[in-house]
């Protein structure tokens, strides 16, 4: 079986309010995609949060590189997780998590 | 670098969270619905505030009679894609910078309109708050909806802005978001790119030469008065 690249995508969540957890923003990310995109894709993209600061908001995500684009633009789309008014802001892409700190 | 051409805010007290968000976003210049007299104000060290106007009206007369009143006061001119004879009236005026596609409306851009649009420099605007709020079937029709006018539009040669549309500070979004939407919408990337970025920066500038004094039209212009030597 072909090997997928991954890619990682490193963001920061905007927030109007109380915090969001890590759990939550998994979840609304995998609505999103699911409703933009359909179940196929959304499987296919192997969306994953590696690493979320609660605080900051900032994180890094692992999807695969054909789902990039999708993922980004479902990420995009979402304008509240559990009430709270939120802004996903895309800021880096890169093969590998240390390529994201570079 | 870009600037957001639509900002819906009704409130003055968001403006302050509107410009923090647009700096911490980027972004360089924020047009603003009716709160503020003069086109363009310097709100901080890297951030323009400029003033827009939407023309409201059932018919040409009464936008015409508006536009005449507004087009020196404000940076950004835009008519809502409700009325096929405003619309044509307004794609081939070339004192409207903008057609902003009404998500609540049934009226779609028409090959016509897009024609006459591209002859006159006249932007397509799509604003990407109704997709922030709604979703399933909603929202799904409302991307058939913008999907359709970004076709009908590049296919005319009528270029598209991307706008947030946003009425509170957690509505604006970062050049890169927004450029994935417009990739959403049927963009091709690097068209996508410019319509976040450098179209909207090229319509400030050309009104910003509009707004000088000596400015008649097009390629003219006063350069110098009879009694100045």
């Amino acid at each position: 079986m072909k090997k997928v690249r991954r890619r990682y995508l490193y963001f920061k969540l905007h927030r109007d309010g109380s915090q969001i957890e890590e759990k939550q923003l998994s979840l609304t990310l995998w609505k999103s995609l699911l409703s933009l995109y359909g179940e196929i894709k959304a499987a296919d993209s192997k969306l994953y949060v590696i690493d979320y600061d609660e605080t900051t908001g900032e994180g890094i995500l692992q999807c695969t590189l054909p789902s990039l684009q999708q993922v980004i633009a479902a990420a995009v789309v979402i304008g509240e997780i559990n009430g709270t008014a939120v802004s996903f802001e895309p800021k880096r892409t890169s093969g590998t998590i240390k390529g994201l700190n570079r | 670098m870009s600037i957001d051409l639509g900002v819906l805010v009704t409130d003055v007290a968001e403006i302050d969270s509107l410009c923090d968000m647009a700096s911490k976003l980027g972004l360089v210049g924020l047009a603003v619905v009716g709160l503020q007299s003069e086109p363009f104000k310097l709100v901080s060290k890297n951030l323009y505030v400029y003033s827009r106007v939407i023309l409201h009206g059932k018919n040409i007369n009464s936008v015409r009679k508006q536009i005449d009143n507004v087009r020196r006061k404000a940076m950004i001119v835009s008519v809502p894609l409700r009325n096929i004879e405003v619309a044509n009236w307004a794609a081939e005026d070339k004192r409207v910078d903008l057609l902003t596609v009404d998500s609540t409306q049934d009226e779609r851009l028409r090959d016509t309109t897009a024609r006459l649009a591209s002859t006159t420099n006249t932007y397509l605007e799509i604003q990407i708050a109704p997709l922030l709020k709604s979703t399933g079937l909603n929202r799904s029709k409302i991307l058939k909806s913008y999907r359709e006018s970004v076709r009908t539009a590049t296919d005319a040669g009528m270029d598209v802005v991307l706008t947030s549309g946003a009425i509170q500070s957690m509505g604006l979004r970062s050049s890169v978001a927004l450029a994935h939407i417009g990739i959403l919408l049927g963009m091709e990337r690097a068209y996508a790119d410019s319509a976040v970025s450098s179209l909207p920066i090229s319509i400030i500038e050309k009104n910003m030469k509009k707004l000088q004094p000596g400015f008649i039209s097009n390629g003219v212009e006063i350069v110098h008065k009879g009694d100045e030597r």
